[in-house]
């Protein structure tokens, strides 16, 4: 008897009557359609969850990114503002009150002093930006807020022979600019021009340090006008500068400078019975209060305007820091107008000692 | 009626089959793009990181570090590694690593063309050889950090970057389309990084 296989027998259903026990049947199309529709619809919900968490984790990391940038560079920044020297030392005056390192080669054998006065060959000056920079490169459009220039010992110089000499002079300055950042970007770059507030700094090395020739402040404005400086981060959109003296001494820090300016090559009269040199003359000041506004690349992206400075950033540093005494009042200003927008932003303020300065108000 | 009870032939079968084959030619490509995107901009950020890092070290011990552009043969051939040196705290004659070697993703490398990488092109430290500790005689080219946080590099800053490639746009002389730059400011040694 040949082997057979044992017959099993599936429980038969009639046509078109459908229950459980029906295993023959295979899906039916509209069953595998709704099968890949709501299998769709789960991908697409997760694919939209990830994306939207994605997209947060994006802009929180953009602020971060942002903020690390700025207060890494509010540290070098204020580590080289307090090695800023002056190097000042006592000279005589004639009647004229023309010290005698400053005379002109051919009256110094005629020179008669008559006072003993602080002379410097070095300068430190900071005021308002628009004021301290009449000619701005081609790639800037504006300034905002104050600018501060110095000499400092950085041993910057253009010739890789003199790198060992640590204690080259160089002039220094910082100052906050709106512009486009295709000077600096290298040229195979094809991304169009950024148009960003930035906080630039000028560096020149020691070979083009032009500020024993020159007596004002072309110095550092020759420097700016040909385009010799550099961004050292991006979302800056203010820079305060405010000379004081320590807030013990003057909790107001009116002393001296009720404006923000300061500038130690000033031409203001000496005063007084005998006369006195103005306070600010060839010294530097004993503190600095340093304050950055950096906004996150979000709200700066969100706000760029092309080559036109953002409305809302002019429009909310409009009319402050001018008068020492309203600090306070200003920054508050300047935060609630920067929340009123919905732009994130951070402050970073420090007030630094410059060690060289040695000050006196007699 | 009966028609509900088949399972499915094989004509629908290889329909689906066709779809879905169709469907991942279209996708898989776009995949393996973003995966090669995804290297490049790891990879830039290692040689940004590593140049940061030697400023930091740079500033912080008082003594110049030397970044080193590392060579390796195996494909794709190309500066594929960075490792900072400076001068042993023993003898300053000699220079010894500060750290590992950090490579850059498989499949990408740093260009050496002149166009891509000026900086590499025209380093302050030529291309040499010198030994390698745990590699051996290794071909390397690279610049220096002063103490001051400034670099050897010349003063003309647009001009100092390397373009991080993938292996197939190594000999490439004009930017290629996925590329990420990283560019070194030669005064304040800070670094940027664009990714077109």
């Amino acid at each position: 008897m040949p082997f057979r296989l044992p017959q099993f027998r599936l429980p038969r259903s009639k046509p078109g009557l459908r229950h459980a026990g029906d295993l023959t049947r295979g899906f039916t199309l509209l069953e595998v359609l709704a099968a890949a529709a709501l299998l769709l619809l789960i991908l697409a919900m997760t694919g939209a969850v990830v994306n939207s968490s994605s997209n947060v984790w994006r802009q929180a990391n953009a602020k971060i990114e942002t903020f690390q940038k700025a207060r890494e560079v509010f540290e070098v920044m204020t580590g080289h503002l307090a090695k800023a020297t002056l190097n000042t030392y006592w000279d005589y005056y004639d009647a004229n009150f023309t010290a005698f390192s400053s005379a002109n080669p051919a009256a110094v054998s005629n020179f008669d002093p008559k006072y003993y006065g602080r002379n410097s060959d070095l300068h430190f000056q900071c005021g308002r930006a628009s004021k301290l920079l009449p000619q701005l490169p081609a790639n800037l459009q504006e300034t905002s807020t104050h600018a501060v220039f110095f000499v400092s010992p950085t041993g910057l110089a253009a010739d890789p022979s003199h790198s060992g000499l640590s204690g080259l002079l160089s002039a220094c300055g910082y100052f906050v600019a709106f512009g486009d950042d295709s000077a600096y970007k290298p040229g195979i770059v094809p991304t169009p021009p950024r148009h960003r507030w930035r906080l630039m700094e000028v560096t020149e090395p020691v070979e083009d340090l032009k500020v024993f020739s020159a007596s004002g402040s072309s110095w550092f404005q020759n420097a700016v006008a040909q385009g010799r400086v550099r961004p050292v981060a991006e979302n800056v959109i203010a820079l305060i500068a405010w000379p004081r003296l320590p807030p013990q001494d003057d909790p107001d820090g009116t002393r001296i400078s009720a404006d923000y300016t300061y500038d130690s090559r000033t031409q203001a009269a000496w005063q007084g019975a005998p006369p006195r040199q103005p306070v600010q003359a060839h010294q530097l000041p004993p503190n600095l209060q340093v304050t950055l506004v950096a906004l996150d690349e979000v709200s700066a992206g969100r706000l760029e305007n092309g080559d036109t400075p953002p409305e809302e950033i002019t429009a909310a540093l409009a009319g402050l820091f001018e008068d020492v005494s309203k600090y306070e009042e200003d920054l508050n200003t300047l935060k609630t107008r920067l929340a009123d927008k919905h732009i994130g932003f951070r402050i970073f303020s420090a007030i630094l000692s410059l060690k060289e300065s040695k000050w006196t108000e007699s | 009626m009966n028609s509900s009870r088949h399972a499915f032939s094989l004509l629908e079968l290889l329909a689906v089959i066709a779809i879905v084959a169709v469907l991942s030619v279209l996708v898989v490509p776009s995949f393996t793009h973003i995966a090669a995107g995804n290297a490049l901009t790891r990879g830039a950020q290692v040689v940004a990181d590593q140049v940061q890092l030697a400023r930091q070290i740079a500033a912080g011990r008082n003594r110049d570090v030397q970044v080193r552009f590392v060579w390796r043969d195996d494909e794709p051939a190309g500066y594929r590694g960075v490792q900072l040196w400076s001068s042993s705290p023993t003898n300053v004659t000699e220079y010894v690593p500060l750290s590992r070697i950090a490579w850059l993703p498989e499949g990408t490398l740093i260009s050496s063309s002149a166009e891509l990488s000026p900086l590499i092109a025209h380093s302050p430290i030529p291309e040499t050889t010198a030994d390698f500790p745990g590699r051996g005689p290794t071909k390397f080219c690279g610049f220096r950090f002063r103490a001051s946080g400034r670099t050897d590099l010349n003063f003309n800053s647009a001009n100092d970057y390397v373009t991080v490639v993938r292996g197939a746009d190594a000999e490439a002389t004009a930017a290629p389309p996925n590329c990420a730059i990283v560019q070194v400011d030669p005064v304040n040694g800070h670094v940027r990084t664009y990714r077109p």
